[in-house]
């Protein structure tokens, strides 16, 4: 018998996370209706007069103040699914002995780069006056929230994260009703008198998105950390859970269900509203996020059936690629370059601005899709 | 005490224990969440009453 085999144990073998391909479709899903989806259905809008495509084209916008379209849920959903990944992505490094300090540094820096690459989005390096300068942004939102469920990831266990999210949950329920905003007393949930608008005028430097709140401001990310935390629960549950998927994704609709209800339920005390993300907006969005996932889940991870969204997934796996891409690059000028000529020869004037739309997502996909072929995945 | 019944008390001391820290773990955890709440709310009560002027 070998001794030195009987006396040095063997390796431990780090425990592989598996994919889940709902999540990245998800996530694709989430980022094409930002990226051009939402033209392609307005566009679609104009030469053909559907009932349901008008409506549908009414929920491409954000309401006024109070309210919920599909479109207010691109954003948490993102965030929750960025949640999601933390169990796959920094679990992992946990499971294989990563320090949790070398990780702490690493969630640090990679949040620090979404702050800066936010007020670069924003045009922070074309050098406008500071008045003009604009700090909050939807990247540098994921970045704090992130950054702070992240942190709290690494050091709690799914019990501990739980009550992390409903004690933040609560906690920013009872500072909008009761904390006493100068001038509006407590409770106002109006533009001018909402309390996260009054610490976005007093704190902030420069300037805020509108002149009363920013809907990215820096006390909102309490509830974008609810988010993100509840996405890296669900994460959790879907990969260490050894629970057959079917019943998982059961699981994720019904709760998605109750929580969708739950919100419902709450409006009348609490208006459900993006721009200062209320926690009934929070809730309803998680709500609608565990009903898609669990939905996607039920189909690409339990069934097996994933090849079909692979459309999305090439766009989920370089999400922020193709965020920044398109603020950086003028892929509209591509765009005309390679497929003006055709469409106006070709295709009546009527028609020009749906071919555009899609053509100008052929063009930003292509792209997408070498770099998934070629297993470019630009990550921070 | 019969062996059985031995068992069945004993059974039913793991039983209470098991409980006992369950309804501990349960009442600890709701007290961290109101201390996160408190938290947030004495966060946002200081960022609107703070004055440096």
């Amino acid at each position: 018998m070998n001794k030195t085999s009987e006396t040095s144990p063997a390796p431990i073998q780090p425990e592989t996370t598996p994919r889940i391909h709902s999540i990245d479709a998800l996530r694709g899903l989430d980022m094409f209706w930002i990226a051009g989806g939402n033209t392609l259905l307005i566009t679609l809008a104009t030469v053909q007069d559907w009932q349901w495509l008008n409506w549908a084209t009414t929920q491409l916008q954000h309401p006024q103040w109070a309210g919920f379209t599909f479109f207010d849920l691109i954003f948490p959903l993102f965030l929750f699914l960025a949640g999601a990944s933390m169990p796959i992505s920094l679990g992992k490094k946990l499971d294989q002995g990563a320090s949790k300090t070398t990780l702490l540094r690493k969630v640090s820096i990679r949040s620090l780069i979404l702050i800066i690459l936010g007020i670069i989005y924003n045009g922070g390096l074309q050098l406008h006056t500071l008045e003009n300068t604009r700090l909050c942004s939807v990247l540098g939102f994921i970045g704090i929230s992130y950054f702070i469920a992240a942190l709290i990831f690494i050091y709690s266990d799914a019990k501990h994260r739980a009550t992390w999210a409903i004690g933040l949950l609560a906690g920013y329920y009872a500072a909008l009703t009761l904390v006493n905003v100068p001038g509006h007393g407590a409770g106002t949930l109006t533009p001018d008198g909402i309390l996260t608008g009054y610490i976005d005028r007093t704190w902030i430097p420069w300037k805020i998105y509108t002149p009363h709140y920013d809907p990215e401001g820096p006390f909102l990310t309490i509830s974008g950390t609810v988010v993100a935390l509840t996405g890296s629960l669900t994460g959790s549950f879907l990969t260490k859970c050894s629970w057959n998927k079917f019943i998982k994704a059961a699981l994720l609709i019904l709760s998605g269900i109750t929580l969708y209800f739950a919100a419902v339920a709450m409006e009348h005390h609490m208006i459900i509203a993006k721009n200062f993300w209320s926690p009934t907006f929070v809730i309803l969005c998680l709500g609608w996020n565990l009903i898609l996932l669990g939905s996607l889940y039920l189909i690409m991870d339990a069934i097996g059936f994933w090849q079909w969204a692979i459309f999305f997934t090439v766009i989920g796996m370089n999400s922020i690629t193709i965020y920044i891409g398109l603020r950086l690059f003028d892929l509209h000028k591509t765009n005309h370059f390679l497929f003006a000529g055709t469409i106006q020869k070709y295709f009546k004037t009527e028609y020009h601005p749906l071919l555009t739309s899609i053509t100008f997502i052929i063009t930003w996909w292509t792209i997408l899709f070498f770099m998934y072929r070629k297993k470019i995945f630009l990550k921070i | 005490m019969t062996q059985q019944q031995k068992t069945t008390t004993e059974q039913t001391q793991k039983t209470s224990k098991y409980l006992f820290l369950k309804i501990i773990t349960l009442i600890t955890l709701f007290i961290k969440a109101l201390l996160i709440a408190a938290l947030v709310f004495g966060l946002a009560w200081t960022l609107v009453n703070i004055n440096f002027s």
